[in-house]
Order: structure tokens, then sequence, then C-alpha cells
């Protein structure tokens, strides 16, 4: 499909307005979103070949020459870190005849060497010759400059590492919009940040892409029935879910957004009648944040700003996504003991065709975190999270289904629905920017996810 | 890196592998003082003795080296 | 790697614990042992699964990741984990499979069958231990979907001899996909 023809479609082949598929006025999205393999083209082009894409995290390749293999949709890239230490994302793609150049998924190596023809380079992505020098093999029409790999544009915030294929499209700090002062809580808040507990689980699920990453900005509501048995084993629930469902959504246009919960109850469990009168200080050493031992809690102090620090005592943000294909996970799970641990997790939900999806899920702690924490961190995270995760094990087994479903001719004329709308708005003092939304979690910020959905499928530039 | 190998009176000695050698010549683009290429654009050396102060470019030279044919050692003098 | 002395792995021993020759008592026992977990398994009877395992078991899936062939040690991966249990979470993963109406991962269930080949059994330090090493290749068919997941694998156990027959105290599955071709693993391997 050329640059041009994507570029200037807004219909699909059989007439329908791209736009159309997502009705504004009635909240809803046509379920052929789900399966039109026209559709997922042009998302390529026009999401993956255009937004800030999360590749891992700067831990996974802490040594000048370490790299691992990611994906940027469907496109290989080589994520690595140069002498110099900056990290490049390289596509994984030989500009001589179109042969993977590198073929482990992790490394360290001072040159990537194509095994076919033996073309060579840097873990900066620069062309470093080809054999034999003397005979000119790479020819002289191209200068070494145009035959290095085709470099993504990058940024670390927080850690993570983001990449994108748009060389003059917007900052990552504009893409994160207004909700960066809440993602800033969560990446951005102790001395020495965050680290990887290892390399990513990795599954394919016959899924759309779509399917997981629209319930990752924020549908709380999901976890009441698909999600139940979390009320059904003494510990987790406490048996009623319904009052977990309460809580603050904040989102914005851009299609990102968090779930955050109160804390109250919990305080009052612990402190009792005088939870009110605690400072934030004593609040943060009663139930730190995910990862957050108590004698990181100065570090908390130093690196937020009080509004920051008040909302994460009283209304954390715990779980939400970055848009297009990014989950976060920063959630308190109640312990046999009665304690209460925090994981911290983040997914990418990688395009393998409008039918097939890539989940891959980095398991994360403070790297101030204590060793015996960390541990009792990543053991609960394997239990929770990813490919046996007994939470996520059920979601990943209903995304093939309505994918699944999408291909029916009358099917998929049916839309999903978005129109349980909030109607108590902004809490009283909330103190962060963007659209915030208090009480029963409602389907805002998945709506906004499909409203910045369509932003980008119908710009045409 | 430099001052260390002084202080210890140890130099650097190039193990070169020609039969890996793929005339890339990225070391002697990097290293002419110390790589050379022949007539076929393969490797050879003059001395296998890293000269003082070519250290950091030698070694550079040897990592470059996408067939991995060049090694560097440490001796005593 | 964990408390328990007898989790040398049955590979790592092959060369030079002693070999528990095929046929014999033990050997056939331990044989017994693995048909008849993986029936109760496939027939989705996991509370007397659950008896068959040790209180002090650890159950590992580590990661693979794909390596040159020089670097094929690297390729198993023990930081991260599909599966890093203990007796305790098992059995919380059994209650929730059990006990709860809404695990839906595996509600309607997959129709699983569970091949297990090829098994050595060493003797290890400890007399009532076993290190066993076997094949799996599980077929998974789920819903009306007539594509089967597969999954292979070696399982690295330590079986141990009690008076109320054996126990798994230890398992580790070392799995051949670094990418995982089913949706989860809500299935024990």
């Amino acid at each position: 499909m050329t640059d041009v023809m994507t570029r200037t479609k807004d219909r699909l082949a059989d007439g329908t307005r791209i736009d159309e598929l997502i009705d504004v006025e009635r909240r809803e999205v046509q379920i052929r979103t789900l399966s039109d393999h026209e559709l997922y083209d042009l998302e390529m082009e026009r999401i993956f070949g255009k937004a800030w894409l999360l590749l891992g995290h700067e831990t996974e390749i802490p040594n000048p020459n370490d790299f691992v293999l990611r994906s940027m949709g469907e496109d290989q890239v080589i994520v690595a870190r140069a002498r110099d230490g900056e990290i490049h994302v390289s596509l994984n793609v030989c500009p001589h005849r179109g042969m993977r150049v590198c073929r482990s998924d992790s490394g360290n190596l001072p040159v990537h060497r194509c095994v076919y023809h033996g073309w060579a380079f840097r873990p900066d992505g620069a062309f470093i010759g080809s054999p034999v020098e003397r005979e000119k093999m790479h020819g002289e029409i191209r200068t070494k400059a145009e035959l290095s790999l085709k470099k993504a544009r990058v940024t670390v915030y927080g850690g993570l590492i983001f990449a994108t294929w748009d060389q003059d499209g917007p900052s990552f700090e504009e893409f994160l919009g207004d909700m960066k002062w809440y993602y800033d809580m969560l990446f951005c808040r102790t001395d020495r940040g965050l680290e990887v507990l290892g390399p990513p689980q990795r599954f394919v699920l016959d899924a759309n892409w779509k399917a997981a990453s629209e319930q990752s900005a924020s549908d709380g509501f999901h976890t009441l029935t698909l999600h139940q048995w979390l009320g059904e084993i003494a510990g987790f629930g406490n048996g009623d879910l319904t009052t977990s469902m309460y809580g603050v959504e904040v989102t914005s246009r851009l299609g990102h957004s968090l779930r955050c919960t109160h804390l109250a109850k919990k305080f009052e469990q612990v402190a009792g009648a005088r939870a009110s009168e605690l400072t934030v200080e004593e609040r943060l050493a009663m139930f730190p944040p995910p990862g957050i031992s108590k004698e990181m809690v100065p570090e908390l102090m130093r690196n937020l700003k009080p509004d920051q620090l008040k909302l994460l005592t009283t209304t954390p943000p715990q779980v939400g996504n970055l848009f297009p294909n990014m989950l976060i996970a920063f959630v308190y799970v109640p312990q046999a003991d009665g304690t209460v641990l925090g994981l911290i997790a983040v997914h990418a939900y990688v395009p393998r065709g409008p039918g097939r999806m890539e989940f891959v899920n980095w398991l994360l702690a403070e790297k101030d975190t204590p060793e015996p924490l960390k541990q009792a961190m990543l053991r609960e995270s394997i239990h929770m999270f990813g490919t046996s995760g007994m939470i996520e094990q059920d979601d990943s087994d209903t995304w093939p289904e309505m994918t699944q479903v999408a291909r029916g001719s009358q099917s998929r004329k049916v839309t999903l629905k978005y129109q349980a709308i909030n109607t108590v708005g902004r809490p009283a003092d909330w103190p962060g920017p963007a659209e915030a939304y208090d009480g029963f979690t409602k389907d805002d910020t998945q709506w906004n996810w499909w409203l910045a959905y369509r932003d980008h499928m119908v710009s045409a530039d | 890196m430099t001052t260390d190998v002084a202080a210890q009176k140890s130099t650097l000695r190039v193990v070169a592998d020609r039969g890996s050698c793929c005339g890339y010549g990225v070391c002697a683009e990097i290293c002419p003082e110390v790589y050379k290429l022949d007539e076929a654009g393969l490797i050879v050396l003059d001395s296998d003795l890293v000269p003082p102060g070519l250290e950091e470019k030698a070694r550079e030279g040897a990592e470059s080296c996408p067939q991995a044919a060049l090694r560097l050692e440490l001796i005593e003098v | 790697m964990t408390g328990n002395t007898a989790v040398a792995t049955a590979t790592a021993d092959a060369g030079t614990a002693r070999r528990v020759p095929v046929g014999s008592a033990i050997y056939n026992g331990i044989v017994e042992f693995l048909y008849d977990e993986a029936w109760l398994l496939d027939q989705i009877d996991l509370v007397a699964w659950g008896r068959m395992l040790a209180t002090d078991l650890i159950y590992t899936v580590p990661l693979r990741q794909t390596m040159p062939l020089s670097q094929q040690a690297a390729t198993i991966v023990r930081t991260t984990a599909h599966y890093h249990d203990d007796y305790r979470s098992i059995s919380t993963r059994i209650a929730r499979l059990t006990r709860t109406k809404s695990a839906w991962a595996e509600d309607p269930p997959s129709r699983t069958r569970r091949l297990v080949t090829n098994i050595r059994v060493t003797e290890t330090a400890q007399a009532d231990e076993f290190a066993v090493s076997s094949y799996l290749l599980m077929t998974r068919s789920r819903c009306e979907s007539p594509d089967y997941h597969l999954l292979s694998g070696e399982r690295r156990d330590v079986v141990r001899k009690t008076d109320d027959g054996f126990k798994l105290a230890r398992r580790e599955v070392i799995l051949e996909q670094s990418v995982l071709g089913m949706p989860n693993l809500a299935v024990f391997l």
C-alpha cells in the first residue's frame, strides 16, 4: 500500500466512511473494527507508523552494546545502547536484501552483522561496511549513510523506552499531554527509578490488538463479572467487588487514562478513627505505594509535588493505559497474612495481523526496593498477571472470542456500546489536570480511547 | 586504560584470525597504524604489538570487526 | 536456587548420579505416578492432583529466549517466569479453578491431553528422592476451534517416595517456545 493511498483514503472498499465506524453522537463502535483487514493495514500506517510505542525499559540494556529485539506494530526493531550510552531503535531489516540483521532476542554486540551477505551495522544502526570493502559490494550509488538501518525517534521516560517512526510529529511530552502529571506519580517518583525484574513474558493469542487495548483504557466495569472470582476467594475482594468500582477516572482526548481508587477504607482499617488526621508522610509510611519501602518515603516527598502526594495517599492511580497499546498496572494485592503487596506491570499489546496479537508483559519494581520485597512482588505478579496470571488469564480468554465474533456478516454490524456516561463530574478539590470523573466506573475513559483512535485514523497529512 | 597499561609495563598484542577475515576493512579504517590490508583486502599485521598510545584505537578497531576476527591480549614486556 | 537440597535437575545429575533402570520397581512406580498425574489433570480432577503434591513443592516454568548456539544456557530465563509457585500458591490456583463459580479462562474448560514420554530417572543425594526428566506434549482444544493449542517441553521433576505414595516435590518445565502460542497458562503442565 503506498503512502499516497493510505494518506488520502477515507473510505473502506465497500464505501463505508472510516470516521463513521465510530458513531460520535451515540457513542457506538462497529464491531467490524476488530476484524477488518483493510482497516488493519491503515492502522499500521496511521497509528503504529505514527504514535509513540512502548518498547521496553532501559534497565533491560544497561551496558554499551546491549540490545533487545522488539516490535513496533509488525515491524521488528533492534533496541540497542550505543558506546556513548544513548539508546537507539533501528528497523531489523537489512537494507541490502531484506534479511533480518539480528536474530537473538537479546545480547551484547558491538556490531550487528547480517548472516546473509555480511552487511554490518553499529548499535546505532550506522552501516559499517560489507565484505569485501575493496570490491565495493555495496556499490557507489548510495552513500554509506544512506545504507544505514532505518532509524526510529526515541525517548526514555521514567526509564521506559518509547519510539515512533514520525520524525517530525509531536514530542513525547505533547503526546502524553496533561495526563503526564499522573504518569509522573508512577514512573518518576523515586531517585533511582524502576527496573525490570527480568525479560518480558510473551505469548500470542488470536485476538485483535484493539480488543485488549480499549479494555486497558481503564475498563473498571469488567472486574465485577469477568474477575468475579476475586470476590469469591476470601481476602482478595472481601466478598464485595462493587465497592471497589467507585473511584476517580482520569482521561484525556489523547486516549490515555488511569483509574484511581480510594484508600480511605484501607486507612480506616489500619488507623481506625485517627485515619482522617494522618499527615501525608504518616500515610505514606503506613501504606506505601507498590514497591516503596518505608525507607524510601522521603524520596517520594522530594520527587513529587504536594498535590501529587495528596493524591498518592488518598486516591492513587492503579490501572490504566497509554494510547495506543500500553497497559499500566500499579495495584495493591491483599495477602493471606493480612498485609498488602503492591505490584507493578506494564504490557504492550502488539498487533500480529487483524486476528492476532502478542501480549508482552514486563514486571517491574523500584531499583531501591529491598530484595526480599522485590522477589515477593515478582512472584505475586506472576500469580496475578500475564501468562498464568489468575486475573489476566480471564481477559486473554475473552479477546479472541470478541475477535472471532467480529467476522460474521451480521455480527460485524453489531456495535460496541460506550453509553454509560459519568454524571458526577470532577470531584471537589481534585488537584490534578485532565478530565476527572468521580463515582462508579463508567465508559468515558474507553470512549476517549476510541475518539483518539478515530482522530488518528482520519487525520490525513 | 592507557595509563593502566603503562603502569603495569605491559602491552597489547593483536591476535588476528585471517581465516575469519572477510575484508570489511573496518579495522584498517579505524586504526590504520596497526591494521593493514593485503592485496585481497584481508588483514595483515606489520607487527602484532600495539604501539603505546594507540591502545584505544586498536581496541575500537578490533571490537568493530563484524567477523570478530580480531582479539587483543595483554602481555608482559 | 531453593531451600530443597535435592532440587538438582535431572539432566544436570545425569553424568554422575546413579541411573534408576527402566523396568525397576522404583522406575515403574514413578512412571505410574506420572501417568496418574497426567490422567487426573486431563480429567480436570485438580483436587486429587493437588494431593500428589508435596507441601514444600516448588513449581516453575522459566521463559525461553532465542540466543546463538554459543549461548544456549542463556536461553532459559529464571528471573521472570511463566509460573513461579509454591504449594500455597498452587493451592490458591486450584481453589480458584474448583471452588469459585467464575474462573472463566477454564469455564467452559479446555479439553487437554498430556502425553508423557522419554522418562529418565536418577537417584539423588536423598535416598527417598528421585530426579525425573520426562518429555511433555500437551494438546489443548478450546471451545469450537478445530486447531489445537500445542505445548511441548521437558519436565525436570523431583519425585519423593513417602508412606503416602510418591509426591511431586519440584517441577521445572523447560518449554521450547520463546513466545507461547496459547492465550494463557490457565492449565497446569
